[in-house]
């Protein structure tokens, strides 16, 4: 290899003296061979004939060892390049035409891959991501198949494992910094393991560390980089010390800044927590309350499968050895960490991805089509030249190098492209898709970029390099190079019409099926009315009073309508949801065994400040307090599956509250029926909800909703001040309009609809053009034929009827086909829909109507120009 | 007789294994030793052992030859020795496989 290298460096650079050196050898063999005809007595100019005669050409001699050489080939490419470049600048519009094409195609691909690689395939910023995992638990009354586990679970995993490195847990709360300026924060707690088994240290600049095993239960918290910096102004003193907070501290380090969290929003440990602390030592004792989410390294080497069936084993001890579990058909899965991540958001930007990789598809075939166009003008020129003696793969070469300057160039346009994109993407980015922000133009980005264009240079190559093959080319040079190409070419053509219309029409009916989507949602009505309705958090109850003071001080200002407050707000994933089993009376133990559903406690004035429409009954009033009746209200999907076909009012189930004594289940009276308030996702209920009254179910923290006059916003001075007057160490957190909670759900599908839509425009933009650019050709191509025709009797409305119907048959076809594919496509698309079946019959019709729309209008002008030539003139061409 | 394909890297590497030769005592000897089976034209010659000298079995140095012109001597390489045992052994696995086929009944 090396041996070939150096030579190969000496031909490039030391050409000069390679070629003296074999003069030199060849000159001198040629007089050894000349000297021994002289010394057999020829006469000396006989003698020299005679060798000449021998080496038959000293120049085909060289020739032949030159084409040997290493290197020769790399000397023949450059001639290539240099040649094909002045060929690109001697065709102006042809080359603008195709690099405007390759680079929009490689623009958006690398676009959408930088996005696609940011978020789903860039490694999470842990030791090793690949060795980490989620555990989730299912048993027969979790009513959800990641339900989290309890301590004593997690504590039987970690003792019963033998696949398993270690294994961590978290749930999320809030805390409140107390001072000058007081703050509600999101706390995690953490088994002391928890960073030691992610492989995330402590920032070394802060001289700091992460939790040990003594921490447990301890005063020991940590801090992210950017609130320790926001806060405490990034001073390394305090570390040792206690902080100004509600709950008694000891800062023990500060995390890396580039440290943040990664799970999956529905696991409710959101990205964005500020400190963390740790669990008491006796949390592996909790049999009841399951909250711990798990996080796991695999020990090295060990699979994915391995571990599952690991824990398979597991759960099956612990169903043996708990009672509890005896009939609960307790099971665990592992699912790896990164890919239980972005599992919500993997369909859509699969099916982007697929949409920008039809687009490239698209603008190849209009670049392909080009050239093709090109390599038949070009027949004669490459037919002088075999026959001249050139060789076949010497022509394949240079076409090649001619599609490979062009995707170069296209290439290094489209990453320019490909960049402005993303900076575009980035501005209209969802919060769920956070990571792409980290995607840009990195390596992998960049050489995918460089795949692509390499992929249809290859493509651009062969293309006409296979049409040069199938060339005859004495036929082509006793036709005068013209008039030829016929029906191969029209063939092809028509083909590459045909296909492009194909995939234009998927994704046309992509666009239109996720912009029909969009439109779906956001008109959705999810069980409250998110305008003009302000919500604010706050945590450990309302200092100086009750809550219901508060409320009532709320209620008095002037542009607040109604006040209410509850501890689950709708769409809110920061807070781990609260979902329970629940037994209507008279229903048996076991039947009642798998009912689950969400509870929430809430004041009597919240569902009416949502805009909840009451159904059937009363909301919660004031009598509805500790020590009264216990009451709930539910919602109407519970009610109807629990007493189908009855009133639910008077009637009566265990429901759990919360009590001194944690959460027990006690017999309470359905006294309203109220809408189902979507709380997970703007499209889908989820679990049937029972609303307890705050009074008689204590939880915190709360969340505030004010139904306002004004710009919810506008009020959250006043309601600060209010709380800040009532007590300088307390804090609101997520001061938010509702419609934000909204928006922020919505906004992953109005992204995906805005680049389907410009997938869709761009797809009929290229079918237009590449419509025009084929018939363009092929007219002119065909100007005899027309010129006969007319010279026959047919009119020019004849000629425009025969083109346009012929670009109609082939978008026709396209189109059929298209319907076809799309089909397909949408049911693979399906789970990114709502509201709109997959067989959409108005997206369908849109397709249907405007993709031979648009290639009627590209054949519009050739068509024209066929049948406003002279026949005479056309004729006389030839 | 044509020359098989293939062949002529065999022969000219053969040629030089005693002693270090020229390029037209190369094609001599082939031919000499061959009695005039083999003859190797320069057009053939000479980029065979430009190309062996790349791949390394043959080494080329100036030096003034018999009747003294200058001329390039071509030495087998270490990787040159092993090549020609290598293909010595190909070449005797085929041939006596071609007789094996030839004179079965």
């Amino acid at each position: 290899m090396f041996r070939r290298l150096t030579h190969l460096f000496e031909y490039l650079f030391r050409r000069r003296r390679l070629e003296d050196d074999l003069d030199e050898e060849l000159r001198s063999s040629f007089d050894m061979v000349a000297d021994r005809f002289a010394a057999s007595g020829m006469p000396a100019a006989e003698a020299r004939r005679a060798a000449r005669l021998e080496f038959a050409g000293l120049e085909q001699v060289k020739e032949n060892v030159r084409d040997g050489l290493v290197g020769s080939g790399l000397q023949a490419f450059l001639q290539d390049t240099r040649y094909a470049l002045r060929g690109l600048g001697r065709r102006p519009s042809f080359t603008a035409i195709a690099l405007t094409t390759l680079a929009l195609g490689i623009g958006v691909n690398t676009a959408v891959f930088s996005v696609f690689y940011g978020v789903m395939l860039q490694p999470l910023p842990y030791r090793h991501p690949e060795q980490l995992a989620l555990i989730w638990s299912s048993f027969r009354t979790a009513g959800h198949a990641r339900a989290p586990v309890s301590g004593a679970i997690l504590g039987e995993i970690e003792r019963r494992n033998r696949s398993l490195a270690g294994v961590a847990g978290i749930w999320t709360i809030t805390r409140t910094f107390t001072g000058d300026n007081p703050e509600q924060v999101k706390c995690a707690r953490v088994t002391a393991n928890f960073f030691d088994v992610l492989g995330v240290h402590a920032a070394p600049a802060h001289q700091g560390r992460t939790f040990a095993k003594e921490d447990s239960g301890g005063p020991a918290i940590m801090l992210t980089d950017g609130f320790f910096r926001r806060r405490f102004a990034g001073d390394d003193r305090l570390i040792g010390k206690g902080l100004a907070m509600d709950w008694e501290n000891t800062l023990v380090g500060i995390l890396p800044p580039d440290f943040q969290l990664h799970f999956a929003p529905d696991s409710n440990v959101p990205a964005d927590v500020q400190v963390f602390d740790t669990f008491d030592h006796d949390v592996y004792k909790n049999r009841e309350n399951y909250y711990i989410r798990l996080v796991a390294r695999l020990k090295p080497g060990v699979t994915m499968a391995e571990a599952q069936s690991d824990l398979d084993r597991v759960a099956k001890e612990i169903g043996g050895a708990y009672t509890e579990y005896a009939t609960e058909n307790l099971r665990f899965t592992l699912a790896g960490m990164q890919a239980d991540a972005v599992r919500d958001v993997q369909p859509a930007l699969a099916a982007l991805f697929s949409g920008s990789a039809f687009v490239l598809l698209i603008c190849c075939v209009n670049v392909v089509s080009l050239l093709l166009a090109r390599a038949s003008d070009r027949r004669r020129e490459i037919a002088l030249r075999l026959s001249l003696g050139a060789s076949r793969g010497r022509i394949v070469g240079q076409l090649l190098a001619e599609g490979g300057v062009l995707c170069l160039l296209g290439g290094a346009a489209g990453i320019a492209v490909g960049w402005a994109c993303f900076r575009g993407l980035l501005a209209i980015r969802p919060e769920r898709l956070a990571r792409m922000a980290d995607g840009g133009l990195n390596g992998p980005v960049l050489a995918f970029a460089a795949a692509c264009s390499l992929a249809a240079a290859l493509l651009f190559g062969l293309v006409p390099a296979i049409d040069s093959f199938r060339l005859d080319y004495m036929a082509i040079l006793r036709s005068g190079g013209r008039g030829l190409p016929g029906r191969l070419h029209r063939r092809a053509g028509a083909a590459l019409i045909v296909g492009e219309i194909t995939l234009a029409f998927v994704l046309v009916t992509g666009a239109a099926l996720t912009a029909r989507t969009l439109l779906k949602i956001e008109h959705v009505r999810p069980g409250f009315e998110p305008r003009h309705l302000l919500a604010f958090q706050i945590s450990n109850g309302i200092p100086g009073g009750s809550v219901a003071d508060w409320e009532t001080e709320l209620a008095a200002l002037p542009s607040v309508e109604l006040v209410g407050a509850t501890s689950h707000l709708p769409l809110d994933t920061d807070i781990p949801n609260w979902y329970s089993p629940y037994r209507p009376e008279g229903v048996g133990e076991h039947e009642a065994a798998t009912l689950v559903a969400d509870l929430r406690c809430i004041t009597p004035g919240y569902l009416a400040a949502m805009g909840a429409h009451l159904l059937e009954g009363r909301y919660f009033d004031a009598h509805d307090r500790a020590g009264a009746r216990q009451v709930i209200i539910v919602d109407e999907s519970l009610a109807r599956t629990t007493w189908p076909g009855q009133s639910a009012i008077g009637k009566k189930m265990f429901a759990e509250h919360v009590t001194a004594h944690g959460f027990v289940p006690m017999l309470s009276v359905v006294v309203g029926v109220v809408e189902h308030l979507y709380s997970h996702s703007l499209t889908k209920q989820v679990r049937g909800q029972i609303y307890l009254p705050f009074e008689q179910s204590k939880r915190s923290p709360l969340t505030f909703v004010l139904r306002t006059r004004v710009d919810p916003l506008s009020l959250a001075p006043t309601v600060r001040r209010m709380l800040h007057d009532r007590s300088r160490t307390a804090a609101m957190a997520k001061v938010r309009p509702m419609t934000e909670y909204v928006s922020r759900e919505i906004s992953p599908v109005s992204f995906t609809a805005v680049l389907a839509t410009i997938f869709g425009a761009l797809a009929l933009l290229l079918a237009a053009t590449g419509v025009y650019g084929v018939f363009n050709y092929q007219v002119s191509q065909r100007r005899p034929e027309m010129g006969i025709r007319m010279a026959l009797g047919a009119r020019s409305r004849d000629v425009l009827g025969m083109i346009l119907r012929e670009v109609g048959t082939l978008a026709g076809a396209g189109v059929l086909i298209g319907a076809g594919a799309a089909l397909v496509a949408a049911r693979w698309l399906g789970t990114l829909l709502y509201g709109v079946r997959p067989f959409d019959p108005l997206s369908y019709g849109l397709a249907l109507l405007i993709l031979p729309a648009a290639a009627l209008l590209g054949g519009w002008r050739p068509a024209g120009r066929a049948a406003a030539a002279n026949p005479a003139e056309l004729i006389r061409e030839e | 007789m044509d020359l098989l394909q293939g062949t002529l890297d065999l022969l000219v590497l053969r040629a030089v294994e005693l002693a270090p030769m020229h390029g037209v005592g190369i094609a001599d000897r082939i031919q000499q030793v061959t009695r005039g089976a083999f003859v190797v034209k320069p057009g053939s010659l000479f980029p065979a052992l430009r190309r062996l000298e790349q791949k390394g079995w043959l080494e080329g140095e100036w030096a003034p030859s018999e009747n003294n012109r200058r001329a390039r001597y071509y030495k087998l390489t270490r990787a040159g020795r092993a090549q020609l045992a290598e293909e010595k052994r190909k070449w005797y696995r085929m041939t006596s496989a071609m007789n094996w086929m030839l004179e079965s009944e």
